[in-house]
């Protein structure tokens, strides 16, 4: 897809829609036409060109044939097949879901951003949900908002989540793709935590290899409101998350935490940033990879530290795991930081399974194999484990095992 | 905790020696260029790679990507030659040299002169664009060693010249090396021959002197089989309020079981607490450890410099081969650094190290910047690395880019880096035990440096310390 078909599909795409949503898809096509790719941070961007693997991208709209499987699970959830709500079940009180269509005009003072990327995403803005929860709850149960997608175009949901004070709650983001459709899926997400909230946000992607993904998550929060979000991706063609977690008061709290299994020429892009606007904030990080065939791998992680934010903690470590000789991996940990009292450390390594703790796996009886199942497992698990939901985890964990057995030339994980 | 501002003004080597020079006419085209060469007189071939550098260099556009923010530079309002005035071209032993010359390295602590040639340490002495005076050649000459200025080497041993010059960073690599492979002028050449353990340290001091010159040397140091050599370099620059530059390649060559040790202790005039002068420190270093088990070692000790820009590196060609990058670059005032260095790992089992202390005050900016790169055929490559950086005083930055690309899985690559302050506890619990707050701030950054310092040999190690502590003596608050 080049950017004329893009720009077609995206044309065709306005028929059915009105009022103000229309003057702001027309905009913004308007004005991906006249930049197409342009429009994109070079630097940001360096190890990824999207324009290319769009045009690998062949278009071909055709419906998916067989029934949608069940992806049916005890989590509340609200489906969306290719971008269009679909149906919902379980939901909780505490939790109120509006539909971004029918009130568009409340939330497009969001849509700041105005790179090639986000062009393209409002272009082709489709429907998503506003999340709302409500003040002074705790939501024992996640929230699941499931993406269905079957065919092969342009996808471009939007989510936001509005949590307020003093709450607790777990979303999960979990985009799944069925058959080998060719498709582009772009998403938005933006998140509110207020005052003294508590936000787990886990965003799930398992892709097949012909996809392009590209998501971008970003978080306000408020003072003593903590937001940790977890992101678990099994790669498809191209697949970019950009995170952006900004800390607007004292006692903000922010988390970071990835994994992400590619495999054979699959490429992952992980970007994020943590933004410390304030003294008195904290952050934590965790990245992990794990690359097999000929996959790519590249990490970005920026920790900004703005003058007068005092008395700031801040960690991040990068893992990268290589399971074959023609994987890759480009690890970029980045530190910006403009003022004294400051904690902030980051590390990262890469390498591959020790021989030695295969072997001792062998020596107690556990075949080859097995034991670099285990070993790769537990190596990617530790990301899951920071999830605090256990409903939520075990959830993850369950996806997890099944792609690394699915996926990689490691064996079965039983 | 406040500390007196004691000092105004600390940097000792400011001065500048009232001195006739010859310079060419300012600015820089194809004919100042074949001056240069015709001055030094040059064989054609250099000649050609001069004008082959300038003609790349003019397709060039001044790099954009770097953590600093450098004034537009006007290429042609600067002196590309400037020397002495005697009545030679070069200066063939010591006594033909200027009595105004000999007194300003004696000023600087170098010891160019008879009596004081015994310090065991050979020395090059680069007087603005020309080779002052080397020590000890003929010790070093007894063992087989060339120790000289690059435009004697050019004249006496052209076939290792020509064989290596470029051949490490040429010309094409980026905007400053075409600069410097265009106009170069002088610097120190170094062939230690096969299986010599240099008996001496060998050291080369740059002092840039003229006004509104730039200092472009070019130094090349070839250890062949199973030789060893220590290097070091150090420089200093008289205070002015324009800004001067300084454009230099270094290059280093070993080829199996050799080893090379280059430390450099950086004390360019660093401009005033405004931040008005100072010099543009803009070097290309790179080693090549071609042979098998060859070694190349980097120590810098950054203090100086209105802008320090450099990225001494190591290409890690042979197998086994090993290279390592300790530095400290300390900024205070308005003084900005981008400083790192490139590990490229090519070789089977190459090893690389990289430890980098930042210490930045007052209103610096310091950048670490580094890449380690593993290639597809360095199987059981190995590097770690590790970057802190200290903070002192609440208008400063810290920054620290580091760039990680591993392209084989049996590779192991490591890297940390932390970043943090003096802590009220730290100088508190020194202060108990009786010293000033100022003497415990000098501890616990030399302290910080530990690791970086214990490589230096020992003179210079003191050195280090000493301008550590003289540095910040009146920037910490």
């Amino acid at each position: 897809m080049n950017i004329e078909i893009l720009s077609a599909i995206a044309e065709k795409k306005l028929e059915h829609i009105n009022g103000s949503l229309l003057d702001f898809r027309k905009n913004h096509l308007d004005q991906f036409k006249l930049n197409g790719f342009q429009e994109i941070s070079k630097d940001s961007y360096k190890f990824t060109n999207i324009e290319s693997f769009f045009k690998e991208l062949s278009y071909a709209p055709e419906n998916f044939d067989s029934e949608v499987p069940d992806f049916k699970s005890t989590i509340p959830t609200i489906t969306f097949l290719d971008g269009e709500f679909f149906g919902s079940e379980n939901l909780q009180p505490e939790i109120s879901i509006k539909m971004v269509k029918s009130h568009f005009n409340e939330v497009k003072d969001l849509f700041t951003t105005t790179n090639a990327l986000s062009r393209l995403h409002h272009a082709f803005l489709q429907d998503g949900t506003i999340i709302e929860v409500a003040r002074n709850s705790s939501v024992l149960r996640p929230l699941r908002i499931l993406h269905i997608l079957t065919k092969s175009t342009v996808s471009a949901p939007t989510n936001i989540i509005i949590v307020n004070s003093n709450t607790k709650v777990s979303i999960i983001e979990e985009t799944r793709v069925l058959g080998a459709t060719s498709h582009a899926h772009i998403a938005e997400t933006y998140i509110k935590a207020h005052q003294g909230s508590k936000i787990e946000h886990i965003s799930v992607l398992v892709e097949n290899e012909k996809g392009i993904n590209h998501s971008t998550i970003t978080a306000q929060v408020k003072q003593d409101a903590s937001f940790r979000s977890v992101i678990v991706s099994a790669s498809g063609m191209m697949n970019r998350k950009n995170l952006s977690i900004n800390l607007n008061a004292p006692g903000a709290h922010g988390e970071s935490h990835a994994l992400f299994l590619t495999n054979g020429s699959e490429h992952c892009d992980i970007n994020t940033e943590i933004n410390h606007r304030c003294e008195d904030t904290t952050s934590e990080q965790m990245a992990k990879g794990i690359l097999d065939g000929e996959s790519k791998g590249i990490f970005t992680g920026k920790i900004h530290i703005f003058p007068r934010s005092q008395r700031v903690a801040s960690s991040q470590i990068n893992k990268n795991l290589l399971l074959s000789k023609r994987a890759q991996v480009h690890s970029q940990p980045q530190l910006e930081i403009f003022a004294d009292d400051v904690k902030c450390s980051h590390g990262s390594t890469t390498g591959q399974l020790s021989d030695d703790e295969v072997f001792y796996f062998e020596t107690r009886g556990i075949p080859m194999e097995r034991a670099r199942n285990l070993l790769a497992l537990g190596f990617g698990l530790e990301v899951v484990q920071k999830i605090e939901n256990q409903e939520s985890r075990k959830h993850i964990q369950d996806i997890v095992k099944n792609k690394l057995n699915e996926k990689f030339s490691i064996g079965d994980i039983k | 905790m406040k500390i007196d501002d004691k000092l105004q003004d600390n940097y000792k080597y400011g001065f500048i020696t009232e001195i006739e020079t010859e310079e060419f006419p300012k600015g820089l085209s194809e004919n100042i260029i074949r001056l240069i060469s015709e001055k030094k007189n040059e064989p054609e071939w250099l000649l050609d790679y001069r004008l082959k550098a300038y003609k790349h260099w003019l397709t060039l556009t001044h790099p954009e990507w770097q953590y600093c923010k450098i004034p537009k530079i006007d290429f042609q309002d600067i002196y590309y030659y400037s020397k002495p005035k005697t009545k030679k071209n070069a200066y063939s032993n010591l006594d033909e040299v200027d009595s105004e010359l000999l007194e300003t390295f004696e000023k600087l602590g170098i010891p160019l002169t008879e009596q004081k040639r015994l310090m065991g340490v050979a020395v090059d002495a680069v007087f603005d664009s020309v080779s002052v005076g080397t020590t000890h050649k003929e010790d070093l000459e007894k063992v087989g060693v060339i120790f000289c200025s690059i435009s004697e080497a050019v004249e006496k041993h052209p076939e290792l010249v020509k064989k290596y010059l470029g051949t490490v960073v040429p010309y094409s690599d980026n905007f400053y090396a075409a600069l410097n492979s265009a106009v170069f002028s002088d610097g120190s050449f170094v062939y230690i021959p096969k299986g010599v353990k240099c008996p001496l340290d060998l050291s080369t001091y740059f002092r840039i002197n003229a006004k509104e010159s730039g200092q472009f040397e070019r130094t090349l140091i070839i250890a062949d089989e199973g030789s060893y050599v220590n290097y070091l370099e150090g420089c200093t620059a008289p205070q002015r309020d324009e800004n001067q530059l300084h454009a230099a390649i270094v290059e280093l060559v070993t080829l199996d079981d050799a080893e090379i040790k280059y430390s450099t202790v950086q004390n360019w005039y660093a401009g005033d607490k405004e931040g008005k002068g100072g010099i543009y420190n803009f070097v290309t270093k790179r080693g090549q450890c071609r042979g098998k088990n060859s070694k190349i070692s980097w120590t810098q000790v950054e203090a100086g410099s209105a802008i320090t820009w450099k990225y001494p590196s190591c290409v890690l060609l042979g197998e086994n081969s090993q290279g390592s990058f300790y530095s400290v670059a300390l900024t205070n005032h308005y003084m900005q650094a981008d400083t790192g260095t490139k590990m490229i790992h090519v070789g089977k089992n190459t090893k690389s190290t990289i430890v980098s202390k930042g210490i930045s005050a007052e209103k610096s900016q310091n950048v670490y910047r580094g890449l380690v790169k593993i290639m597809p055929s360095a199987t059981g490559a190995r590097n770690y690395s590790q970057c802190d950086s200290m903070l002192i005083g609440d208008q400063c930055a810290a920054n620290t880019f580091p760039s990680i690309d591993v392209k084989n899985n049996t590779a192991i690559v490591e890297h940390e880096a932390t970043t943090s302050k003096i802590s009220a506890d730290q100088i508190f619990y020194l202060q108990s035990r009786g010293f000033t707050s100022e003497k415990a701030v000098s501890l616990i950054v030399n302290g910080f440096c530990k690791d970086v310092f214990k490589t230096l040999p020992l003179e210079f190690s003191v050195e280090a310390v000493k301008l550590i502590e003289m540095k910040l003596e009146n920037s910490v608050g």
